[in-house]
């Protein structure tokens, strides 16, 4: 057998093992490996979305740089209201087409044709509505700049003032790019057990959580978010693949309501991996009424809205990206109430 | 929540391979491409959950379904590279998601199986992404090069540089 068969029989071979994809319709997703999970607001379900309070990540999907992951800040909203005439700050990808004002790219999804062999491709994707034009820039002190097809792109750290949906760039910085994991362990709510975590080596079939989950999520107003945490993983970074014998997987449950202690007690038998049960402040069935909330903004503003969650991380509540905090969005935020979901904007005020 | 009715519809080119603005068309005109989304989801985030990644792609393809330009590539390109970036984004998270922990994606499968996926490991990053989608997601060679944002030509001298990475580790595991 070739190598090429011997890959095609392995791929093959898990594409058989995978279950069917969900289904779509015109008024939603069903289906999928797990029928509960589709219950959740979709606008993303994503147990685990990493979005912080600041600056949204700028994920351009550019073969070359990675894009910084900011630490997480809980700032007051109010600090994030960009007016007319404010100085601003933005970082990530700028694109300086030979006939036009250079823009900044807002995180997309770059799309590309399958090329013939030897054609360049083409430069990132930077269409109209998810671009904001900085007049100033000096294109030569762009970041792994770059040119393809006449249009030159970089990265770049821009600072300037804010009118019309345009920034007049009075400060350029290089962008630096961050690590896309630096081996941090993730915060976890409880103290390490005597004997330490186990890895998943170690716990083998008994982190699987199945009956945990199940029982979590008949109670939706007593539990509120769940996720998984690693510890130790300098050596292991847990991109590594579904094999990954090392990691040490602590599976996090959140009581909204009701004593935590009891609901640990109540738990601990249904899960024989590492398990913290710890307070949040949500409980499932008000992340759904909120991230609802955030899904009609977003259809309602998509000239300010670049995407909202069900749930992320640090605050285990629902998210939503902006390009940026205005007055009025402001107002209608308040009006869902800050505190039940985290916010991102891609264009920051600076003071 | 994922419903497609409460966006405006806007209008879009002729082409009969545009995203269509109604949400019963958009879902017929994402359906055949499900499986290999799904598919490459699970290759690109293996610890993240793969139906969350599949539906946030299919929001984020609505949402910007005016974009979508036939003449720059399929819809199954389209589609693929908004998975793709959807799935980068999940596994930078790092923060692995519970289905995949106890669903068949995580089962390491057969003994060969679990050969292959460990001699997967020694390849770079860039081989380990073409691999995934030529044969694993059973992506062709121009939706590979579409996710990879490279021409053919090196989607195809990047798999042969993987198979020969390979090669020892899986003649050594038969």
């Amino acid at each position: 057998m070739s190598d090429d068969e011997r890959l095609r029989a392995a791929g093959a071979r898990w594409r058989a093992r995978q279950e069917p994809p969900p289904q779509v319709t015109g008024s939603g997703l069903s289906g999928g490996r797990d029928r509960s999970r589709r219950l959740l607001p979709v606008a993303a379900a994503a147990v685990a979305a990493t979005v912080v309070t600041g600056v949204v990540l700028a994920v351009v999907d550019t073969p070359g740089p990675e894009t910084a992951v900011p630490p997480p800040a809980k700032v007051d909203p109010a600090d994030l209201v960009v007016h007319d005439g404010d100085t601003v700050e933005v970082s990530g990808l700028v694109s300086a087409p030979p006939d036009r004002p250079a823009g900044f790219c807002l995180p997309a999804a770059q799309t590309l044709p399958g090329l013939p062999e030897g054609v360049e491709p083409p430069p990132p994707s930077c269409p109209d509505d998810r671009r904001i034009t900085v007049t100033g820039v000096d294109v030569n002190r762009l970041s792994r700049k770059e040119t393809r097809r006449g249009m030159t792109f970089g990265y770049a750290t821009l600072r300037g003032v804010w009118r019309h949906r345009t920034i007049e760039v009075t400060e350029q910085y290089p962008h630096e790019p961050g690590p896309q994991f630096d081996g941090t362990d993730d915060d976890i709510p409880c103290p390490r057990p005597p004997g330490d975590w186990k890895t998943r080596e170690q716990l083998g079939d008994a982190r699987r959580p199945d009956r945990l989950m199940r029982y979590v999520n008949k109670q939706p107003d007593r539990f509120g978010a769940y996720w998984v945490g690693y510890v130790d993983t300098a050596d292991e970074p847990p991109n590594s693949g579904p094999d990954w014998p090392q990691a040490k997987e602590i599976f996090m449950v959140g009581v909204a309501d009701g004593d935590v202690e009891r609901a640990r007690t109540e738990l601990r038998p249904l899960f024989g991996g590492n398990l913290c049960v710890t307070r949040v402040s949500q409980s499932q069935t008000e992340m759904r009424s909120v991230a609802k909330a955030l899904a009609q903004v977003m259809g309602d503003h998509q000239d300010l809205v670049l995407g909202t969650a069900g749930q992320g991380a640090p605050e285990h509540q629902p998210v939503i990206e902006l390009l940026l905090l205005d007055e009025a969005m402001y107002r209608i935020l308040d009006g869902i109430g800050f505190d039940e979901f985290t916010v991102t904007v891609e264009v920051r005020p600076v003071s | 929540v994922f419903s497609v009715q409460h966006n405006p519809a806007k209008p879009i080119g002729p082409s009969t391979d545009a995203a269509p603005a109604d949400p019963d068309g958009f879902a017929d005109w994402v359906r055949p491409h499900l499986t290999r989304m799904a598919n490459l989801a699970a290759r690109l985030a293996p610890m993240a959950d793969r139906d969350d990644i599949v539906q946030e792609s299919l929001v984020r393809a609505w949402q910007k379904r005016a974009q979508h330009d036939p003449a720059r590539g399929t819809p199954a390109a389209w589609l693929l590279a908004i998975v793709a970036d959807r799935a980068r984004r999940a596994r930078r998270r790092a923060r692995p998601s519970l289905s995949l922990v106890d669903g068949p994606g995580a089962s390491p499968g057969t003994d060969e199986q679990v050969d292959v996926e460990r001699a997967l490991r020694g390849l770079t990053k860039r081989q380990r992404l073409a691999v995934d989608c030529y044969y694993f997601a059973d992506l062709s060679v121009a939706e590979t090069a579409t996710v990879m944002n490279c021409s053919e030509g090196t989607v195809k001298s990047t798999l042969a540089d993987a198979r020969a990475k390979l090669r020892p580790l899986l003649e050594v595991s038969e």
